[in-house]
């Protein structure tokens, strides 16, 4: 599963926008471009009215929004780092520079669900505490530097959970 | 066994009391300044001011309480339908209806809690607010009916047969042992019908005999409770501590008893110490023949020596109140001391009340504030259990591993939660997860990753 959750495509570094609506659009409609939504309107719908609930910004100049929505057929996770140094994620001086997007199809059993989602947002957590990958994250431009850092952290958490 | 759970039920009853009375104590202080200052025997006499006395007393006092009762019961609900159902036993009486409200303030917000549970998920969408209003309205009007009918005159009964046991013992000529009654109703805000309806007429009967009674000083001597307050100064420690000496100014020199009343509620042992400082001052009074010329009021060291007799009078009413603290002081300070291993319940219930401010603000927990409890488990909860609350649970489960504690922390969607110590949510969904887990403490974070909030939990619980 998680071969396929984040790629090089879905790793958006220099990505331009105004507001935290218009990142969260501009993301949904890369998905669509990537193929991994056919309704980019729905997906952008259920991440808003998420967004709604509680805010997703999680300190550290990073949001996380997810959601679980109909309109993915599998997981898929984006990086997407902002170019403009005045991005705010809700206009309380939250600034943001990265941006990870999880969406999820539905399923059946939540509970299951929410356990096999765990570690991707337990690993970004474990991440983000070191501060030499916060300024990899911030300062590279090779997207395989980044997509190696989040499968190695994914990789180990989810052996974790199989031992 | 059985005494052992005899003095688990007695502790949690006095900590319940003194829960209703602790967050009111600003009221009473403001009350006793007012009474001190204004009433004709006050250090300002003055007429139109002194009306606030009363109202204040009989109306405003009690309703706080009931109010306060409701609310430890009922939630903001129940705190209405408590302050409601209190004015049932208010109204009606011409005593200060404190035990009154200590006990019908609660059954309000239990009466309307149990209804909220009754009719929980099965209100029409859209008649919500209708029901909640009209619901409150009618339940606690019934329950002030109740309150008027039955629980008002039931406490008078009480209250009268207390003063019946007092003029027993007085007949019996045991003057010293009407202490082990009057101390303790004192204790339930007894203390103005006793005296007044109790010692006040005894003691006029008797001066108007022989020109002073003894009975002005039963009531009145403010020695057990600074013998009190005295103790937890010096053995006490945390906010009772810090507070016991503003407290004892309030009551020796300002003579507003009620004041020491919430000290004896949180460590209900500490009756023995009261009961025997009054015994000691009555014994005292008894055997030097002292007595007051007219009732002291209030209560306050200033009010007593005013009114002694002429000659050595004032140094033997002194004397009475030093032997009744000294004795009061000695009891209760050993027992505070034996008692230390134990939390202070005042110090927890300011605790919870900063937790809960720091909650409504989203605030990292007050160091310490974790000490006396046993936490095995921390849930990290958000919406959908997958996100945030895997970010927070990581950052926190390092954390608790580093600091060398056994607690589990996972993560998990509000909707899932089932068994926690501690639950920590984002401010937004605090509400809704303690509606689905309400007796888990409840803390608020402003986001997951917020690394000082984690530190001052791991640091209060270790």
């Amino acid at each position: 599963m998680s071969e396929h959750l984040i790629s090089q495509q879905t790793i958006l570094l220099d990505f331009a926008a105004d507001s935290k609506t218009d990142a969260l659009y501009k993301i949904c409609a890369h998905l669509f471009l990537m193929r991994k939504t056919q309704n980019p309107a729905g997906l952008y719908d259920d991440i808003i009215k998420r967004e709604a609930i509680v805010s997703t910004f999680a300190g550290q100049h990073t949001a996380i929004p997810h959601v679980i929505s109909s309109h993915v057929s599998e997981p898929v996770l984006c990086f997407v780092r902002l170019s403009n140094q005045d991005f705010v994620w809700n206009d309380n001086d939250e600034d943001v520079r990265i941006i990870f997007f999880l969406s999820v199809p539905e399923q059946k059993d939540l509970k299951q669900l929410r356990e096999s989602q765990s570690h991707v947002f337990s690993s970004i957590a474990q991440l983000m505490q070191d501060t030499h990958i916060m300024d990899l994250w911030l300062t590279t431009n090779d997207e395989q530097v980044i997509l190696d850092s989040l499968k190695t952290a994914f990789q180990s958490n989810l052996n974790k959970k199989i031992i | 066994m059985s005494g052992n759970n005899l003095k688990v039920g007695v502790q949690s009853v006095g900590r319940f009391l003194s829960g209703m009375v602790m967050p009111n104590i600003g009221a009473f202080i403001a009350w006793g300044l007012i009474t001190a200052l204004f009433i004709p025997t006050g250090w300002l006499p003055n007429e139109s001011l002194a009306k606030l006395v009363g109202p204040m007393i009989l109306y405003l006092l009690p309703l706080l309480i009931g109010y306060t009762g409701g609310k430890m019961v009922g939630g903001d609900r129940g705190a209405v339908a408590g302050a409601v159902t209190t004015m049932g036993v208010v109204v009606g009486t011409d005593i200060p209806m404190f035990l009154g409200a200590m006990i019908v303030g609660p059954l309000g917000g239990l009466a309307i809690a149990r209804f909220d549970q009754m009719v929980h998920g099965k209100i029409k969408p859209g008649f919500e607010m209708l029901v909640n209003n009209f619901s409150l309205g009618i339940i606690a009007m019934i329950m002030a009916l109740i309150a008027y009918e039955i629980i008002g005159p039931v406490v008078s009964v009480v209250t009268a047969a207390l003063g019946s046991g007092v003029g027993w013992i007085v007949d019996q000529s045991l003057l010293p042992l009407v202490s082990i009654i009057v101390e303790p109703a004192k204790i339930l805000f007894l203390n103005n019908a006793i005296n007044h309806g109790v010692f006040t007429p005894l003691g006029a009967e008797q001066s108007a005999e022989f020109g002073a009674s003894i009975f002005y000083l039963i009531e009145t001597n403010p020695g057990p409770g600074l013998g009190i307050l005295l103790a937890y100064m010096i053995a006490g420690k945390g906010t009772a501590q810090k507070s016991a000496y503003g407290a004892s100014i309030i009551h020796f020199f300002g003579g507003i008893h009620e004041i020491y009343f919430p000290y004896i509620l949180m460590k209900p042992r500490l009756i023995i110490a009261v009961i025997a400082g009054g015994m000691a001052g009555v014994a005292f009074n008894m055997i030097t023949g002292n007595a007051l010329v007219g009732p002291p009021s209030p209560g306050s060291v200033f009010a007593l020596a005013l009114m002694s007799t002429k000659g050595m009078g004032i140094v033997l009413t002194l004397g009475s109140i030093a032997v009744a603290a000294a004795t009061s002081f000695t009891i209760a300070a050993l027992l505070i001391r034996s008692d230390a291993s134990e939390t202070d319940d005042l110090e927890a219930a300011k605790m919870a009340v900063d937790a809960n401010k720091a909650e409504s603000k989203g605030q990292a927990v007050p160091a310490t504030a974790f000490a006396n409890q046993t936490v095995r488990s921390i849930v990290v909860a958000c919406d959908a259990g997958m996100g945030s609350s895997a970010m927070g649970a990581t950052v926190l489960r390092g954390k608790i591993k580093a600091a060398g504690l056994d607690i589990q922390v996972t993560n998990a969607a509000i909707n899932d939660l089932v068994d926690a110590d501690i639950v920590i949510t984002q401010q937004e969904l605090s509400a809704r997860a303690k509606n689905k887990l309400p007796n888990a403490r409840h803390l608020s974070i402003g986001n997951f990753m917020d690394a000082g909030f984690y530190d001052e939990l791991v640091a209060s619980l270790t």
